[in-house]
């Protein structure tokens, strides 16, 4: 998130200044917890909602903030949290344990690997990510999606650096598996 | 060196020490099967990256400051001459010393006044025209 790089590190928050405070980095931040949201939800309408159920909890939580240290960082962290709570709540969907890896991927084959690489990949992709267990799959959007580095993640997950890095690694192993037809297109230099 | 598995992801994202990277390139150079698995970690971070995200609604951060109860403009200017007159006046009814201690009726007619503005915070012209009174009384103690 470099581009963001620059509206990171806040000034203390302090009565009235607080809620503008407050107001400025959510501007400048909401853009980061949409993709991650959405990335964890796998769906707007959802990524919407926890974006906004974290804002409030996070201005509830505003005196706790930390001026200096990245809100963005503390921010996503509330945002997970806010959706741990809701998967466990929900427990609409199931998910894979990774011990046992199912192949091919069950969100249903789709057409020729090359074409569909340039045109449909999100889809499959994102399936994939649906079906990793929450936790794993916090690593891989934050990591490989979001750019950050494990200490980072761990920041936001609130787990130790080896943790992420089990996590990453296990949560990659699935996606090789269940995405084999893309990854096996990909090392044929289809992706470039 | 056995097979480094739980390296290989760390290893593909450069994030091993120098020593745990030499160690395993060397083990890379010699197992087949840890290099395919290196290069498939390689194309699974490809493919994630290809993955977009789409545009979020551009009105989301009004709405979201919206429901969390405000935005930035919508304080109005009116709060901060109410906060202004309710602070002079605890100051006055704590009789601090920098402040000639007010008379009983003007210490009622300030209490009238605090609940007054509370009830109504849009209208606070009594308060200033009883505050000027107060500092023209104060001026004439003065020779």
């Amino acid at each position: 998130m470099p581009s963001e790089a620059d509206a990171l590190v806040s000034t203390a928050p302090a009565g009235e200044d607080a809620q503008t405070e407050f107001a400025r980095l959510v501007e400048a931040h909401w853009r980061s917890a949409f993709r991650f949201a959405y990335r964890l939800t796998g769906n707007a309408d959802d990524a919407e909602d926890l974006v906004q159920q974290a804002a409030e909890e996070a201005l509830r939580a505003f005196s706790r903030f930390q001026p200096g240290t990245r809100f963005d960082r503390w921010w996503l962290r509330i945002l997970y949290n806010s959706f741990l709570d809701r998967t466990r709540r929900e427990r609409r969907r199931s998910y894979f344990p990774l011990e046992d890896i199912p192949s091919p991927l069950p969100a249903g084959r789709e057409a020729d690997p090359e074409t569909a690489l340039e045109a449909h990949l999100d889809g499959p992709v994102q399936k994939a990510l649906d079906a990793l267990p929450p936790d794993f799959r916090a690593a891989v959007v934050l990591v490989d999606l979001e750019g950050l580095s494990y200490q980072e993640a761990a920041q936001v997950l609130r787990c130790p650096v080896g943790t992420v890095r089990s996590r990453l690694h296990r949560a990659r192993l699935a996606l090789r598996e269940w995405l084999r037809e893309y990854v096996d297109a990909v090392n044929r230099g289809a992706l470039g | 060196m056995r097979h480094p598995q739980d390296l290989l992801s760390a290893y593909v994202d450069g994030v091993l020490s120098d020593r745990e990277a030499a160690d395993v390139a060397a083990h890379l150079a010699e197992c087949q099967a840890c290099r395919e698995t290196v290069a498939d970690l390689r194309a699974v971070r490809k493919l994630l990256r290809t993955v977009r995200t789409p545009e979020p609604p551009a009105d989301l951060p009004a709405r979201l400051l919206e429901s969390v109860g405000r935005t930035r403009r919508a304080v109005p200017a009116g709060r901060w001459a109410v906060a202004a007159a309710a602070l002079l006046a605890s100051l006055l009814l704590a009789k601090l010393p920098w402040i000639p201690a007010p008379s009983d009726a003007v210490v009622r007619d300030l209490r009238e006044h605090a609940k007054a503005s509370t009830a109504h915070p849009m209208g606070d012209v009594g308060l200033g025209s009883l505050l000027s009174g107060l500092l023209g009384e104060r001026g004439t103690d003065e020779p």
